[in-house]
């Protein structure tokens, strides 16, 4: 068997991909950025009452990566611009929480990973316009550790086991790789329910305006 | 091993019967030829899938430049395999197990050429729907694939053979990738001069973890990338 082919052939590839790349950034400097949606709703307390907008953000970039993207709004003519950085949500749309008020006044800036940042889009949001839902609760990055938890000690747990088995083939067995195992199946049904939920924090509850 | 032995009867022999491999596999002097050979065959099939989905779902025509274009995209496996050989080197050397990198180089080629094929089957109904996004958002710095396996699993409009499918899928990946990691560490742990079980498996899963989040981030910048360059291209 020839070692040295596999070795010439990823050289070659690597300098075809490096002449690629360069090639791909000059093309997509030139791209502009669409929102492709804006969607807009009042998060309301068990009162009804408004307290938050939420604004989730739909962006196409014509291959433009984006670093970040940062919604700037004021809810007067006469008041400074606030800065408040959009979270890139699992379904791929960006989210922003503003506080609430009759008449928002917005635009978005996006940062690609190349070049400086762009304004994108910009406009207003009229309060009592806007859709309710029901004000979530936050949602928490514990499924991160639970399901790194259970990966790690499914394999701990089995490691373990395998080793005092090569070291000592009479031992008892021990019931801890077992209640390991458990522990790892319990954690990671754990990640998927928050994950879920998570997941369902973030689509829109609609609920019934209030009677007048 | 004999000479004729082509590099699929390699890749059966080395990489799908990785749990029957033996120190004198890893330690030989050809075994690190058939390491490259094995993996490759794993590439292509993962290679192929992708090739595959990426065209009929963008709708391009095949032409040779793109697909040495695409093939491209074959350079990243390669630094993946050389940057998760190196950290577990280097972790098993702090550790104080000291296998030689050879040994270590062969381990991981000869399984990520067994879990490729496996994990792409697997991957493959999240595949077609994380194209379609990229082709919807065209950021390719976006995690389209983790995307794709959030919608079908979670989505409530999906029909529920779909997400089955989706569901076997993920378990299927899931399976490949834990008995090629819990193989390697046993493998390494045989190769080491004094390495037991728990060194070798905590640095396959640290080196993994490493992988997972540097790697493969660039590893989707091309692929993406590549995506939707051509179809900005086929469409103005």
């Amino acid at each position: 068997m020839d070692e040295k082919k596999p070795s010439l052939g990823l050289a070659l590839l690597l300098s075809l991909i490096l002449s690629c790349n360069a090639l791909g950034q000059a093309s997509v400097s030139e791209a502009s950025i669409i929102v492709r949606r804006f969607e807009a709703t009042k998060l309301v307390d068990r009162q009804r009452q408004p307290q938050q907008i939420e604004a989730k953000i739909s962006l196409q970039t014509q291959g433009k990566a984006i670093y970040r993207l940062d919604l700037f709004y004021r809810n007067s003519a006469d008041a400074p611009f606030e800065r408040v950085r959009c979270d890139l949500l699992p379904n791929l749309k960006y989210y922003a929480r503003l506080p609430y008020s009759v008449r928002i006044e917005y635009y978005l800036v996006a940062t690609p990973m190349v070049g400086g940042p762009t304004k994108v889009a910009g406009g207003s949001i009229v309060g009592p316009d806007l859709e309710p839902s029901r004000l979530g609760i936050e949602p928490g990055t514990g499924y991160f550790v639970a399901g790194t938890a259970a990966v790690v000690a499914l394999v701990t747990a089995a490691l373990i086991n395998s080793d005092r088995a090569a070291t000592n083939p009479h031992a008892n067995p021990s019931p801890v790789p077992y209640v390991a195992a458990g522990a790892a199946v319990g954690s990671a049904i754990a990640a998927v329910v928050i994950w879920k939920n998570r997941h369902k924090k973030y689509k829109d509850i609609p609920v019934q305006p209030a009677a007048h | 091993m004999g000479k004729e032995d082509n590099a699929l009867v390699i890749w059966f022999r080395r990489s799908l019967l990785f749990r029957e491999l033996e120190v004198k596999d890893i330690r030989s002097p050809q075994a690190l030829g058939e390491a490259f050979w094995s993996f490759g065959v794993g590439l292509t099939f993962y290679f192929t899938v992708l090739a595959v989905i990426g065209f009929t779902r963008a709708n391009l025509r095949i032409e040779f430049g793109q697909l040495a274009e695409f093939s491209m995209f074959c350079v990243v496996p390669a630094v993946s395999v050389a940057c998760l050989s190196f950290v577990i080197f280097a972790l098993l050397w702090v550790l104080r197990a000291g296998p030689k990198l050879e040994s270590v180089v062969v381990v991981t080629c000869f399984a990520l050429g067994g879990m490729f094929p496996f994990v792409t089957l697997g991957m493959w109904p999240f595949l077609g729907e994380a194209v379609r996004l990229a082709l919807e958002h065209q950021d390719p710095s976006l995690r389209y694939t983790k995307a794709a396996v959030y919608s079908l699993l979670f989505e409530t409009e999906m029909a529920s053979p779909v997400r089955f499918i989706a569901y076997l899928g993920i378990l299927v990946s899931l399976v490949a990738i834990g008995f090629y990691l819990y193989w390697m560490a046993v493998l390494l742990s045989k190769v080491s001069q004094r390495g037991g079980r728990i060194r070798a498996g905590f640095a396959v899963i640290c080196a993994w973890f490493v992988d997972c989040f540097l790697v493969s981030k660039v590893w989707g910048l091309v692929f993406w990338s590549l995506i939707i360059q051509h179809v900005k291209g086929h469409h103005g």
